[in-house]
């Protein structure tokens, strides 16, 4: 039985020329689990929505979508609503209601049930789900992944044949977003349910799915089960090879020509196997990568804060306990560590928001901060004059404006999307905007928080690089971030934070490899034959060197 | 929730250094407005998310249920009903004219007799009754930890 049949799908905005899909073509059978993947803008967001009618953006259509066979257009909005659960992918504005149990009705009211179905819907999805316990919160007072799982649930008591998710777990931190898919695979697996999601987890999805589509331009290039897909992604060296698990790119690396006719491994697990195998009766020479020289000491100190301790009121617990940290002249510095640990607090001490209560602070006073809403910072109509806002404010020569605003946009690439609106913009490019706003004010010292939240893999690269030179030109960087391997492969040295304050200041290397399960999954999928190897790079090295 | 939010934005701004805490009064009015502008626009953006979502739900369709997860049981049945009984005892007792109390400018009431105290006793009970139904709980707490 068939969900959707897609046939000849095209579509694209009015007055643009440019189409958003061309000629897709799809089948999805009923209880699949389907990924989709591609860089930001390759038209994934507007063929999910294609699959929902109330949330099809207005524009010129083109060819046909059927729903259980019949067209989709000719659903009407009850079945629709019902049995097409659509998730959005910011949990914060999805809820509607205040109290967690009536957004949990929610839709149920809007189809007319009684009283005594919505009872029971509700108590069932919310033992499902493991929702019990916060049933009579206010919906203000949950974490981002509770909000994400009550969105969820809250779909679910609609007992809906396929479940459409666009980005679930971009906003969320990575314990989150695991337990998330760990729920979506559950309603897949116990429930029955469809599953079309669009995600840039691809490490946690390709295990799980039965089917991978990669989406680029508006078309769908690849379209195969996990392992072939993992495989023809690799082979083509399209761009999302660098969003695929670290696991599969050493594996293409190492294995070369035969990559072809091994199968893929899908998992840390298989891949462990796989290296463990390739070892086997040989001796390891060189088991570690060699240290760059050490030259921390002698860099001076810019900003320190000793002994502080800081809480938002005087009746609540302390946030930040006996935190020590230094920051040394143009490293970039990562602080990592758990939901709730003080890590944003911290930034926000290092950045004069907020001042602790004891303890010494030597700040800097040339310092950017770079917030987590990149939103908060926009106030004009185009991405072209918001740059000229910042430049005025800071650049009293007007001859000189227009030269200081083309070195941001050239270093930042904004030519493209110059005349576009802000809002408009995907979560890449409004980093970058941001970004560019940011940098304009020449910072000695910049603070990031979370900056590669809701960036794809192919962005991420970038603002890498981007940071990389920045540093390079002696500007010196404080990021605070959950992604690892962002972390591990771009800073020089990385802190752990824990119950508000620093547990360890190391350089990544050392302090990945010393963790079991706080590390980069290259070193996971490694660490049994080789010390130190944290990034996929390291181990494709470290394989060559041993001639495996 | 607007609150938090202008929170974020203005700090935001401080990170930039534009605050609406420093500079002439000309300056701190721009920034300030500049917050307030950020926060519509923000707001404004948020809201068409949030119109999608309840689209999705299907909010708009005929017909929609109001769910509530108080339910109306027995016990509720009694008290609702003996609350009736009292008011409309009481409403009777002022119809009636045995029901009159005055404090100001004199105190004067309608004389006590057995058949107007039973007014009296009703808008007591009324007055008093959440007190009542707490004691209440309360000794049957107590009782029950001695079974205990």
């Amino acid at each position: 039985m068939e969900t959707f049949k897609i046939r000849d799908l095209s579509f694209s905005y009015p007055e643009e020329k440019t189409r958003q899909l061309k000629n897709v073509n799809l089948t999805i059978k009923q209880g699949e689990f389907v990924t989709i993947c591609g860089e930001s803008s390759s038209g994934k967001s507007t063929l999910l929505r294609h699959l929902k009618p109330a949330l099809t953006p207005y524009g010129i259509k083109k060819g046909d979508i059927f729903f259980n066979g019949v067209k989709i257009d000719e659903v009407d909005l009850r079945t629709q609503t019902s049995k097409i659960g659509y998730v959005l992918q910011n949990p914060e504005h999805a809820i509607v209601t205040d109290r967690v149990y009536h957004e949990l009705a929610f839709g149920l009211e809007s189809l007319g049930y009684d009283n005594n179905t919505i009872r029971l819907r509700v108590a069932e999805m919310a033992t499902f789900f493991g929702i019990s316990n916060w049933f009579k919160k206010k919906v203000t007072d949950l974490s981002g992944g509770q909000k994400q799982l009550l969105n969820l649930a809250s779909i679910m008591t609609m007992q809906p044949d396929v479940l459409v998710l666009d980005e679930p777990t971009a906003q969320l931190d990575p314990l989150a977003a695991t337990e998330f898919l760990d729920t979506i695979k559950k309603i897949n697996l116990d429930i029955g349910t469809t599953i079309i999601i669009s995600e840039h987890r691809l490490g946690e999805l390709f295990p799980m799915s039965d089917r991978i589509l990669v989406m680029d331009e508006g078309q769908v290039i690849i379209d195969a089960k996990p392992e072939l897909a993992s495989r023809l992604i690799l082979e083509s060296g399209h761009i999302m090879s660098k969003a695929l698990p670290s696991y599969m790119n050493v594996f293409a690396a190492v294995e070369g020509e035969d990559a072809k006719t091994r199968g893929y491994p899908l998992s840390i697990k298989a891949s462990r196997e796989w290296l463990s195998e390739k070892v086997e009766n040989k001796i390891i020479k060189h088991p570690k990568i060699i240290n760059e020289k050490e030259n921390d000491e002698e860099k001076e100190i810019v900003m320190e804060l000793m002994d502080v301790w800081f809480k938002y009121n005087r009746n609540e617990k302390d946030v930040i306990e006996d935190l020590s940290i230094q920051i040394k002249k143009g490293e970039f510095h990562s602080i990592v560590g758990g939901n709730g640990t003080g890590k944003t607090t911290m930034l926000s001490l290092l950045g004069g928001l907020n001042k602790p209560y004891r303890g010494k602070m030597n700040l800097d006073s040339n310092i950017a901060f770079l917030p987590q809403n990149p939103q908060a910072l926009f106030v004009e109509m185009t991405v072209e004059r918001d740059i000229y806002e910042m430049v005025k404010s800071i650049e009293k020569d007007r001859n000189r404006r227009e030269e200081r605003a083309n070195e941001i946009i050239k270093m930042l690439d904004l030519e493209e999307i110059l005349k576009r609106h802000p809002y408009d913009l995907s979560g890449g490019e409004q980093q970058k905007l941001a970004m560019a706003k940011v940098l304009l004010l020449n910072p000695k010292i910049l603070l990031l928080d979370e900056p590669t939240k809701a960036l794809d893999s192919h962005f991420k690269i970038k603002l890498g690089s981007i940071l990389r030179d920045l540093v390079n030109k002696g500007t010196t960087i404080v990021m605070v971030s959950h992604d690892i391997e962002f972390c591990a492969h771009y800073s020089d040295r990385v802190s752990l934070i824990f119950n508000g304050s620093i547990i360890a200041t190391q350089r990544p290397r050392e302090f990945f490899s010393g963790n079991s399960f706080y590390t980069t999954g290259a070193n996971r999928m490694s660490r049994h034959v080789f010390e130190n190897a944290v990034t996929t790079e390291d181990v494709i090295v470290l394989c060559k060197m041993n001639g495996l | 929730m607007y609150k938090a939010q202008i929170k974020i934005i203005s700090n935001a701004q401080r990170g930039i250094g534009r605050d609406f805490r420093t500079g002439n009064i000309y300056q701190r009015a721009k920034n300030g407005l500049k917050t307030l502008s950020i926060m519509l626009t923000w707001a404004l953006e948020n809201g068409v998310e949030t119109a999608d979502s309840m689209k999705a739900r299907g909010y708009g369709l005929k017909g929609r249920t109001s769910f509530s997860i108080f339910r109306f049981d027995s016990r509720d049945q009694v008290l609702a009903a003996s609350l009736g009984v009292l008011i409309i005892v009481f409403v009777y007792g002022i119809s009636i004219g045995r029901f009159y109390f005055r404090i100001y400018p004199t105190i004067r009431w309608a004389e006590f007799s057995p058949y107007s105290l039973t007014f009296y006793l009703s808008i007591g009970i009324i007055f008093f009754l959440p007190t009542i139904i707490g004691i209440l709980e309360d000794l049957k707490w107590k009782h029950l930890k001695l079974e205990i």
